[in-house]
């Protein structure tokens, strides 16, 4: 490893003079150590660039930000979930994506081109439902089965709303018995019947090994990571759809690097970047020219059309609607 | 049963149920397992072996220490010389200092974090060369040095220095052969307080950190969002470890100051 959280140095100093320096972010632990090993020193060998690797996570990033003011970041690109660059964006504090410096970009999927003209999805974590198949008798396959299988009562897990499948599970239970996805008062009446549920902000996996839940909003790639640990664990799309954590990419305005930072965004738009992503964190590729191989597929299994079945997410409406939806969770859950 | 035996079980049982939670930690850091779980599945010094090997986490480490020494170093300084301050001064003055060295202590650590952070940008150094960070945790510190300090100043008698400077003592040789020697206790207390307080800091850490510097409390928040191995249990371990030898030997420093004739 290069050495801790800080700078890396992968350049030589003539050499990143000229190329200049770029700030990358991810998140801790197997993020960073990826970064570090490999995402990094690949961008530094076809760049030049001085790469300096910065952990933290959209919340950390947005108060940055904002103390800065708009056009006034150290950053020039950041990667953060969805639900925190729609205030952002509205607070001018990214520029639009100039597509031209992207020549990755024709070849993405729908879900993961730009719907604002700000940001675009770089990876994809599709959540099913997850559940413990030494547990579950019945397997589900809808969403309505957390409503209506009795052996899943009182051990369902849920995101809460710190996490963005939280705000997106509130979406689709509007969905499922409510008018839409925006409707509030449907949501939560639904929610409520779920009954006792246990919520986390991130940690699921630790609530499932112990069998303290045994059915809950799962992405793939960690019950594929469960499942190589020895969990008997199984994820499965639903058939109304599935959610998802996004991994959003946004240039900020005013970037000190800014063709680096969109050469960056073009960088891990590439197949063979896109490649190394999924065989690491079993995200779904964003780019249709990737082709996984065989052995990822089990890890994989929402490429290519499956993609299109993940629902879409309302983050501007979940953003205004922040306080109430805090309040009205609180209600429901305790 | 006697009261003072009750009295000592309700204790016993109190400070018993106050640290279940480190233990629990240190006896799931031992698991051999790959999930963060409580009882573990079988002993091994496995993510012991991880986390040294891994060097995020030492490095993290290294920077805490770092900090918390700078921080410790400053708020050591300042905080006694405000303390012999306050101890000489018109009581509306010294009231009025003292406001201002515990104000830090008062004030949520997220709020003085965030003040801070709009401060500097607007400053215009915004989180560069950690100067945020380290401002934010001397301000964090000061009051533990402060408190400890006047607190050993209590019933000094300044006469004493006055007899050191009347048979030819300079000022600085009276502090250092007279005051020091009285404060010594307070002021070692208070630096081992600070450092602690500094080391386990998260949200002014959170805040203020500049870019590519983790702290051990960030790195251990980071890696615990998307990873739930029982190598957080180790690393919490290890600190609660090197906290303990810390206030150990800092007992023993200041335990032999107390001693001495």
């Amino acid at each position: 490893m290069a050495g801790g959280a800080a700078c890396i140095g992968l350049a030589p100093r003539a050499a990143s003079a000229s190329a200049g320096s770029l700030i990358m972010t991810t998140y801790g632990g197997s993020w960073e150590t990826f970064w570090r090993q490999t995402i990094a020193p690949r961008f530094v060998q076809r760049t030049g660039a001085h790469v300096t690797l910065d952990v933290g996570f959209g919340r950390t990033f947005s108060a940055n930000l904002r103390a800065a003011g708009p056009g006034r970041s150290d950053y020039s690109i950041l990667m953060m979930n969805e639900n925190f660059v729609e205030p952002l964006i509205r607070g001018r504090y990214f520029e639009p994506l100039d597509l031209s410096l992207l020549s990755n970009y024709k070849d993405l999927y729908p879900a993961a081109q730009s719907h604002n003209g700000y940001s675009l999805i770089g990876m994809i974590s599709p959540i099913g439902i997850g559940y413990r198949t030494d547990l579950v008798k019945k397997p589900p396959t809808s969403w309505r089965d957390l409503w209506t299988n009795p052996e899943f009562r009182g051990r369902i897990g849920l995101y809460n709303l710190q996490n963005s499948v939280g705000k997106a599970t509130v979406m689709l239970a509007g969905r499922l018995y409510g008018k839409g996805p925006t409707d509030m008062d449907g949501a939560f009446a639904a929610l409520r019947r779920l009954g006792p549920i246990l919520q986390t902000d991130f940690n699921m996996s630790t609530m499932m090994g112990t069998g303290e839940i045994i059915v809950a909003p799962y992405d793939f790639g960690e019950i594929a990571r469960l499942r190589n640990q020895g969990l008997p664990v199984a994820c499965v799309a639903p058939k109304e759809g599935m959610m998802m954590w996004d991994q959003s990419f946004t240039i900020c305005a005013g970037a000190p690097s800014r063709q680096l930072a969109y050469r960056y965004l073009n960088f891990l738009l590439d197949p063979e970047i896109q490649l190394l992503l999924a065989r690491r964190f079993f995200v779904s590729p964003v780019n249709r020219k990737v082709v996984l191989p065989p052995d990822l597929h089990d890890a994989v299994p929402i490429t290519g059309s499956q993609i299109g079945r993940i629902l879409p997410a309302d983050w501007a409406w979940t953003d205004r609607n922040a306080v109430e939806l805090d309040a009205r969770w609180s209600d429901a859950f305790e | 049963m006697s009261r003072r035996r009750v009295l000592s079980i309700v204790c016993a049982a109190i400070y018993a149920f106050l640290l279940a939670p480190i233990v629990v930690v240190i006896i799931a850091s031992f698991n051999s397992g790959a999930f963060l779980t409580f009882p573990p599945q079988g002993l091994s010094l496995r993510w012991y072996s991880t986390f040294l090997h891994n060097e995020v986490f030492i490095q993290a480490f290294m920077t805490s220490i770092r900090i918390a020494a700078v921080a410790t170093g400053v708020s050591g300084v300042i905080g006694s010389m405000a303390a012999l301050f306050t101890a000489r001064a018109q009581p509306a003055v010294a009231n009025s200092v003292r406001m201002a060295m515990i104000a830090p202590m008062l004030l949520p650590e997220v709020l003085t974090a965030i003040g801070l952070l709009f401060y500097f940008y607007a400053l215009g150094i915004g989180l560069h060369h950690s100067v945020a960070l380290i401002a934010g945790h001397i301000l964090l510190t000061l009051p533990f040095v402060y408190i400890n300090v006047s607190t050993a100043l209590r019933g000094f008698d300044w006469s004493w220095e006055q007899a050191a400077r009347s048979l030819g003592a300079s000022p600085l040789t009276a502090f250092r052969r007279v005051t020091l020697p009285i404060i010594r206790p307070g002021l070692i207390n208070g630096c081992l307080f600070a450092f602690i307080v500094s080391f386990d800091a998260f949200s002014t850490s959170f805040l203020l950190k500049d870019i590519g510097v983790a702290t051990l409390p960030l790195q251990l928040f980071d890696y615990l969002r998307l990873n739930f191995t029982p190598e957080a249990a180790a690393v919490s371990s290890f600190t609660v470890f090197a906290t303990v030898l810390v206030m150990l030997l800092a007992e023993r420093l200041s335990g032999s100051q107390r001693r001495r004739p």
